[in-house]
């Protein structure tokens, strides 16, 4: 049953993954300029630049190329950097987990920001602590991240140094040491709004009956807090969280090259500029997939919150 | 736990005061208590339940009528601390074994809720935890305050299920309020609510949201639950059957304030008031066949537009000109007894006609 729905949901994947290549493999050629010239330089001759263009198959129209492109696809082959002496495939592999280890600091972190603030909030609406929260979070919504990430650098990393400014070190603690500065930033981007969502759904859990049957049976006020409150409120709130994660997998481009980070965005924004134009296709791949398996287990984990879903 | 867990004298938890001598004060005692509330959009307070006063002794089982609207839900919530955001007690006592919940603080009534007094709601589909094992919701206030281990409580909560007449208990407990019928989920209720031995339970209509047969096994249940553990019930309803059946003595709401009181037996033989009178003529009788139920002419007033004098006056038949100013205090009946309404003689000579109806 569980292993249908997931299969079924992954099946989704090879509409999802045609389409954001033909979109992209046709408005890519749209930028101007072209990677033999961008490569050889501006005094190369035209027959060298042609030359290049026929070797790397950039003289086939446009929809043989793409023909060609997902022929390679279904292989599993994501074609030749050409720039770096490598496959698509081995640079996407190199960076990833950049990537993804900075999504999950953006996810784990965002939690641990907003359970406190929002709780402090929904225990009294319309108190003291609930305007703060409301002003910090329309604070944070109008920050936009490079700024944050950019602040950030200066406080922990030149006024208290404390995390290094960039880069992302040699060993796996450095590794994670490196990532706290670009995982406070993604936090402090979705936080505002996971803040919100959980402070309306635990102010309405509080105010349910059976968080007032909770206490009439005499439950003790965490208890009530936890296993009634914010068990129930994080049903509403993973979703929140689901779609901000899904949709910072594309703001990770900007992070990255604040920090830089060598994970996916960093690399993308490189490949553009080189007109690099397999690695991009195999980048922005990526991304769609990570999309498509966030929202994918963000509805898994509402089914788990939530024994009333049923998955179908 | 053993059987007739329920049954046995309370072991645990400690007394708040020495016990009260034969039953004297009442083990509930509620004075003067006043809620208020702002009507939506506006800022002024007004007052729903105003200026009642009632005891309710150990062993005890109290009947408190009145239409929707009438404050007696938040007459229960309030006595528990348990009003709604924007309602608020404006005055008055509740003591509970001699102990004031009002003025005690969050701790005093931590301290009684569950052990000493509990309350079971109308719909226990939304007053369960939608999201957790009932079997999970039926111990965990219980095991914190007594000090349960894991194993302990789910043994408790299997004897408890089973003496809510719960069938193959281990397979309900393990399911979600959503995959039970009304009938159990009522039944996990109440389970939930006993799990403490609790001295008085509270009913706010829980049997209002249940079809017929259910409601009545439930009333059973409830009943034989009283008799085997001597606990105090305060049994919200606008079903007069059913106060009928489980309670010695009644008290009628009407808009914010008790109208009448008195036992049972006597208020259904003769109201002493017009509002008591007009609900137990509208309600229907199996033995006698009638066209058409009488009802109450009118509604009940709108919270914050109750009329000046006897607010039940523009529907009373009996109203005179004298009812429609100052204050109408609940008069001493003698016997027990107690009405609100200034013509209790012309109210007395039009119950006679009751009778000779029946």
């Amino acid at each position: 049953m569980l292993a249908r729905y997931v299969a079924r949901r992954l099946l989704l994947l090879v509409p999802v993954v045609f389409g954001v290549t033909l979109l992209l493999f046709f408005s890519i050629h749209l930028v101007p300029g072209d990677p033999a010239r961008s490569f050889l330089g501006d005094r190369a001759t035209p027959s060298a630049v042609a030359a290049l263009n026929k070797a790397w198959g950039l003289d086939h129209p446009i929809p043989v190329q793409y023909w060609l492109f997902l022929d390679r696809l279904v292989h599993g082959n994501l074609g030749q950097s050409l720039f770096y002496q490598s496959s698509t495939a081995g640079l996407l592999v190199g960076r990833l987990p950049v990537t993804l280890l900075l999504l999950v600091y953006g996810a784990v972190g965002s939690v641990i920001i907003s359970v406190p603030l929002a709780t402090l909030a929904a225990l009294h609406p319309g108190g003291a602590a609930d305007h703060s929260v409301r002003v910090v979070g329309t604070v944070g919504i109008g920050m936009p991240s490079f700024w944050v990430g950019t602040c950030l650098i200066i406080l922990f990393g030149l006024v208290v140094p404390v995390f290094p400014v960039g880069g992302y070190g040699e060993t796996w603690p450095s590794h994670l040491w490196s990532l706290v500065l670009p995982g406070l930033t993604i936090a402090i981007s979705v936080s505002p709004m996971l803040v919100r969502s959980l402070r309306t759904s635990l102010i309405e859990a509080l105010g349910s009956d059976y968080v007032a049957f909770a206490r009439a049976k005499g439950a003790s006020p965490s208890v009530v807090l936890t296993r009634y409150g914010l068990r129930n409120a994080a049903v509403a709130a993973v979703s929140v969280l689901g779609v901000n994660i899904g949709f910072l997998v594309g703001s990770t481009v900007v992070i990255e090259n604040v920090f830089a980070l060598p994970g996916l965005g960093s690399l993308m924004v490189q490949s553009i500029l080189d007109r690099d134009f397999p690695v991009v296709q195999g980048i922005t791949l990526v991304f769609a997939v990570l999309v498509v398996l966030v929202y994918l287990l963000t509805d898994l984990a509402y089914a788990v919150l939530d024994p009333r879903v049923r998955l179908t | 736990m053993r059987a007739g867990h329920l049954v046995r004298p309370r072991e645990r938890g400690p007394a708040l005061v020495p016990p009260a001598p034969s039953g004297r004060p009442g083990l509930l005692e509620v004075e003067g208590l006043t809620v208020s509330v702002s009507p939506p959009g506006e800022r002024r307070r007004v007052d729903v339940v105003s200026n009642v006063s009632f005891n309710i002794m150990a062993g005890e089982a109290v009947g408190l009528v009145g239409e929707s609207g009438s404050g007696k839900s938040l007459t229960l919530r309030a006595i528990l601390g348990l009003l709604p955001a924007g309602a608020t007690v404006k005055g008055g006592a509740v003591r509970f074994e001699g102990v004031d919940l009002l003025s005690g603080g969050k701790r005093s009534l931590q301290r009684v809720r569950g052990t000493g007094v509990t309350m079971i709601f109308q719909e226990p589909m939304t007053a369960l935890n939608p999201v957790v094992r009932v079997g999970e919701q039926i111990v965990d206030a219980a095991r914190r305050q007594l000090g349960w281990s894991r194993r302990e409580s789910s043994e408790h909560a299997l004897e408890l299920a089973r003496h809510m007449g719960i069938r193959d208990p281990d397979a309900v407990l393990s399911l979600y309020p959503h995959e039970l019928s009304g009938g159990l989920r009522q039944r996990v209720m109440i389970a939930a609510a006993l799990a403490c031995q609790p001295r008085l339970v509270l009913c706010d209509e829980p049997t209002t949201a249940l079809d017929v047969t259910i409601q009545a096994q439930i009333v059973a249940l409830l009943a034989r639950l009283r008799q085997e553990s001597q606990m105090s019930l305060l049994y919200v309803t606008h079903d007069l059957a059913v106060v009928a059946q489980l309670c010695q003595r009644l008290q009628v709401m009407y808009a914010g304030s008790i109208v009448e009181k008195g036992s049972v037996a006597e208020i259904f033989a003769s109201p002493r008031h017009p509002y008591t009178l007009g609900l137990i003529r509208a309600t229907p009788d199996v033995h006698t066949v009638v066209d058409e139920l009488t009802g109450i002419p009118g509604s009940a007033p709108h919270v914050g537009a109750r009329p000046a004098g006897c607010a039940f006056h523009p529907r009373c038949s009996l109203a005179t000109i004298e009812c429609s100013s100052g204050e109408m205090p609940l008069r001493d009946l003698g016997n027990g007894r107690a009405s609100a309404c200034i013509h209790v003689d012309a109210c007395q000579s039009a119950a006679e006609g009751l009778e000779a109806v029946r």
